[in-house]
């Protein structure tokens, strides 16, 4: 052991180790400050977005929460707080108007704000938990639907209550668009005195949860199997339809970015862990020759690579957390005031990716170490390749697929990496031999630099052709990365574009249409289509019972609930139709109808099928005539079933609108609850805001993540050229004995560097035009169109790139004196 | 001390097989110094390595202080040389990143002996590198560098050296300076020394001379 320690000081003095142990802080440090970047990013806007849920988890239900769930909770850390939600009428002396009472408990919210105001739409006057036992606070319409002013008293059922307070922004407001009647809070110990909730009353139950993400996720693993048919779990993502999309997209980059990161840090020590087994050779056959036998060769490198690990991941993730400081400070003011810590997990991934690197790329080499013949003191057979790149590399392939496997958790993921990383180096191998012997010919017809330079370049065909592999890989790897990202932030742009209708009207009967229009014209307001709506169940699935194929649901859509149903000849623009074919107007005759596909998926609907509906009383049975997704993140009004034409008699459905109502008009939200009594209006613009700030963060971690990727991009490149430094010192050297001089033994490495540049480039543009295809059809959802900028651009970027840091490089191989180098070699 | 019995080394070629060693019988007692001198690619170099136990033959045997080589895995081998076997090299095999001293301190170091600082100085002084002994390869001339692959090689103690064309990087002052060294430490130690040159004056300070043609060797 001790002699172990002297070898790896002295190897560390003599700076032999340098450029390995540095490759491993790098990987750890990067992959480090990345998960914890990602890990504080992410939960803090999970943090954000459960202000959505006002808890971290929800368990719905209509039926009240036991009193085991209840301990086990406690049991757990967890903080809880209860809704009860149920509908009333509630009355004031000049007039009456259904309400929507939520009675909470004292906790409430657990996350997220209570805004409230002394007046109607005012400004935030105070932020606050539950009312205080006799009174309630009221959406803002509702004080003029009930013409009455705060401090007035309301009745509702059989008790009397103060009005205090108007809603101005409730954290779990509802992201129904529909069926939505103004919101009434009140205190849970109220609902008693009102006499309103009695058995059979339609109630619903919402027990909120919040506490760290572990306690969560095993208290959901607890609750899953227990919760039946009366209750459903509810996380942030199911909770928040509007970012889902964007987190879902969000956290794919950043798995993927993490998994690349990984590819990079494994290349990287991989090239400098070779370079360190090489120059050790010599090294390990004179020990031998000293009586050091193979196994005390194994022992003596083991030894070396776990004080490497752990010097590697120490100062590694010691490096991760100052650059993850870094990173955070100077996105600090998108962020949250108070980040929530990372996870455990996100330190971890940083050391034992280190580690996993360690053993599958440092240690194959390192340790066939054991294998150098002694006689080699005698005889030098150059850079002996002690394990064959094929083993290496397939040993580097296992692992790297295992490391973003298990970074990523995704199979998809990891095998569209490995197919096309498997695929473009199959290509890349190939071109790159085919293009380094052409080159080799066109250089026939140049001056004498670009002579030498290609010459060099095809009397190191292996190697280079191996660096062009690397280099080609890197930065496909890297144009990938910018187009996945430029691509993923103009869509989420496009997804919430500055004007998006932020108010949503419905509940409009068809008289009311020109008055609305007309008052919306008069004020500027320019709105969406009107859209008819009928709310309505399905009762039957062709003759199954909707009830039975309800309990044998495959996903947690509430089946239960009431859908809202419209009818159109058009498809929307964020509908597609996945099966079957929309109608033609001709078709008009039989009674169609296009399902959404998870709604479909979970009742396992058929093309064909005939559902039959209940609507207003009556039924009535339509064919199932295709599929469609729908982008719930659009904000646009969506259903989940679309008729090919009205039901009933067309006169039942009432109709919905949507429009951008900017903040300093809010006061108009005032005069249409006065002159339209009976529409309900949702405010969305706090909800659209909300998540555009999301949108921000995660864009901005996208961005510093993409700059910590190509940073470990340019230490592969750096590295790689490192190692081919001994050889082209020697080569030089010889040159410059030879009569040539430093200018044109400079400009004969920065031709060849820049060559290798050139084609790795134009080899990376062909396989990063494969992946994008691949990843934005299918894992982004981006649609594809050709990169012609990145054909043209991709192989100069390259070429100047590997040109300069070849040259910055070998700047040492011009300046060292011949003599010196050819006496080292 | 060695003895070899019908030693051959083939190795294959393009056009089918090259005989390197055909069929060498060889003794070598102890205390004895044998050099072993021929043209370039005669083979002689081939032959040190596998009297050195560093190279296995095609065929034969060898016998080194009784212990057959050929019988013996690298593990094994690598023992034997660790007991007995200590070398000097024609380009030294100094490690540039340890110093003189460091270097001198480095087999001992592996043969796992301790409190070895005080022996390896003294070496170094009897090669007079006195005041080098923190001064890295780099920093030495190649004769230096040499005096110090041979402190090295004599602070073993082994019994055997094998020498490599130890003055074949050097001119001609400094090779007859490390010549005279190599034979007057080599007289002190007693050491069986066998000398691989084509330097016939320096194969002459021997007591025998063996020559290498074509494979074959014989006593000149």
């Amino acid at each position: 052991m001790q002699s172990a320690l002297r070898l790896l000081w002295r190897d560390w003095r003599g700076g032999e180790l340098t450029l390995l142990l540095f490759s491993l802080i790098l990987a750890t440090a990067t992959i480090t400050s990345i998960s914890l970047f990602v890990s504080r990013i992410q939960n803090s806007i999970l943090d954000e977005a459960s202000h959505f849920l006002a808890a971290d988890a929800q368990v719905r239900g209509s039926l009240a929460i036991s009193q085991e769930w209840q301990d086990q909770a406690k049991t757990r850390d967890l903080q809880t707080a209860t809704a009860l939600g149920f509908r009333g009428m509630v009355f004031s002396d000049k007039g009456m108007h259904l309400g929507r009472v939520k009675a909470v408990t004292d906790s409430y919210p657990l996350k997220g704000e209570m805004q409230l105001s002394l007046q109607p739409f005012g400004t935030i006057d105070e932020i606050g938990n539950a009312p205080a036992r006799g009174e309630v606070w009221l959406a803002s319409r509702l004080f003029g639907l009930l013409n009455i002013e705060p401090g007035d008293r309301v009745q509702l059922g059989e008790a009397y209550f103060i009005a205090s307070r108007a809603i101005i922004k409730e954290p779990d407001s509802p992201q129904s668009f529909f069926g939505v009647a103004p919101r009434v809070i009140m205190h849970i110990d109220d609902v008693e005195s009102t006499h309103v909730v009695k058995t059979g009353s339609r109630i619903n139950y919402t027990w909120m949860l919040a506490g760290n993400s572990e306690n969560i996720e095993a208290f959901k693993t607890w609750i899953e199997p227990l919760l039946g048919e009366h209750h459903r779990w509810v996380g942030i993502k199911e909770g928040n339809r509007g970012i889902e999309g964007a987190l879902n997209r969000a956290e794919r980059f950043l798995l993927l970015a993490g998994s690349l990161c990984v590819v990079l840090s494994g290349l990287a020590i991989a090239i400098s862990a070779r370079r360190y087994a090489d120059r050790q050779s010599a090294h390990v056959a004179l020990l031998k020759t000293f009586g050091l036998r193979p196994t005390d060769i194994n022992r003596l490198y083991a030894i070396n690579l776990a004080v490497l690990g752990l010097l590697g991941v120490g100062f590694g993730i010691l490096g991760g957390w100052f650059l993850h400081t870094a990173m955070l400070s100077i996105v600090s003011a998108f962020l949250p005031k108070a980040l929530v810590a990372p996870s455990l997990s996100s330190w971890l991934v940083g050391a034992l990716s280190c580690f996993i690197a360690l053993l599958a790329f440092a240690a194959p080499p390192i340790l066939a170490l054991r294998q150098v013949p002694p006689a080699r003191v005698l005889r030098k057979t150059g850079n002996d390749t002690l394990i064959s790149k094929m083993r290496a590399g397939t040993i580097g392939c296992v692992a790297v697929l295992f490391l973003i496997f298990w970074y990523s958790r995704s199979i998809s993921m990891t095998v569209i990496l490995a197919l096309g990383g498997l695929l473009c180096l199959l290509g890349v191998w190939v071109f790159a031999q085919v293009l380094v012997a052409l080159s080799r010919k066109l250089s026939g017809s140049l001056n004498k630099n670009w002579r030498l330079g290609l010459a060099n370049l095809q009397r190191h065909k292996q190697s280079n052709a191996l660096q062009i592999v690397i280099f080609s890989v890197l930065f496909m790897l890297l144009f990938v990365m910018s187009i996945v990202r430029t691509g993923l932030l103009a869509q989420w742009e496009q997804q919430i574009p500055e004007k998006a209708p932020n108010h949503f009207a419905f509940n409009i009967f068809p008289n009311e249409k020109p008055a609305l229009d007309t008052l919306l014209a008069q004020e500027g307001i320019e709105r969406q289509p009107f859209y008819p709506m009928v709310r309505g169940r399905v009762i039957k699935i062709n003759d199954d019972l909707m009830k039975d194929r309800r309990e044998n649901a495959e996903n947690n859509m509430n089946y239960v609930r009431e859908l809202n149903l419209t009818w159109s000849d058009t498809l929307g623009s964020d509908n597609k139709i996945l099966e079957g074919n929309w109608w033609q107007e001709s078709n008009n005759e039989e009674l169609l109808v296009s399902a959404e596909t998870e709604y479909a998926k979970g009742l396992k609907l058929q093309l064909g099928d005939t559902l039959v509906f209940s609507i207003a009383g009556q039924e009535v049975s339509a064919k199932v005539a295709s599929f469609r997704s729908v982008q719930w993140d659009s904000m646009n009004p969506n259903f989940f079933m679309i008729f090919n034409r009205p039901l009933l008699d067309g006169n039942t459905a009432n109709w919905l609108t949507s429009f951008y109502l900017p903040g300093d008009k809010k006061l108009l939200l005032n005069q249409l609850a006065r002159d339209f009594p009976t529409i309900s209006v949702v405010e969305l613009d706090q909800m659209l805001d909300q998540v555009r700030s999301i949108i921000q963060q995660v864009s901005l971690g996208i961005e510093f993540i993409l700059v910590l990727i190509l940073s470990a991009g340019f230490l592969v490149l750096i590295t790689s050229v490192q190692a081919t430094l001994d050889t082209r010192m020697q080569e030089s050297a010889i040159l410059r004995t030879l009569g040539a001089n430093k200018k044109l033994v400079s400009m004969t490495l920065v031709i060849e560097f820049a060559s290798l540049g050139f084609l790795s480039g134009l080899l990376a543009v062909i396989g990063a035009e494969a992946m994008l295809y691949i990843l934005q059809t299918r894992t982004f959802e981006l649609g594809w169109t050709p990169h012609f900028i990145l054909w043209l651009s991709g192989p100069v970027i390259a070429a100047l790139l590997i040109g300069l840091i070849g040259w910055l490089s070998t700047k040492k191989v011009v300046s060292t004196p011949p003599l010196k180098t050819l006496r080292a070699y | 001390m060695i003895i070899t019995r019908q030693l051959c080394q083939r190795v294959p070629v393009v056009d089918g097989q090259l005989d390197i060693l055909k069929g060498i019988n060889l003794e070598i007692k102890q205390g004895e110094s044998v050099a072993i001198v021929g043209s370039s690619g005669s083979g002689k170099t081939t032959l040190l390595g596998m009297l050195a136990g560093l190279d296995l033959p095609s065929s034969g045997e060898i016998l080194l202080d009784n212990t057959e080589l050929t019988q013996l895995d690298e593990e094994a081998r690598a023992k034997v040389r660790g007991k007995l076997v200590s070398f000097v090299f024609q380009d030294f095999q100094l490690l540039g990143s340890l110093t003189a001293l460091e270097n001198v301190l480095l087999p001992l170091e592996v043969r796992g002996q301790e409190n070895v600082e005080a022996l390896a100085e003294r070496y170094l002084e009897r090669v007079g590198l006195a005041q080098r002994h923190h001064h890295y390869p780099k920093q030495l001339s190649g004769g230096e560098q040499q005096r110090v692959a041979l402190a090295r090689a004599f602070a073993c103690e082994a019994p055997l050296l094998f020498a490599d064309e130890p003055t074949g990087n050097l001119d001609t002052a400094t090779g007859k300076k490390i010549a005279d060294l190599l034979f007057s430490m080599n007289e002190e130690a007693g050491t069986t020394l066998i000398l691989v040159t084509h330097d016939m004056e320096l194969a002459k300070r021997c007591q025998r001379q063996l020559v290498m043609e074509a494979g074959e060797l014989r006593e000149i």
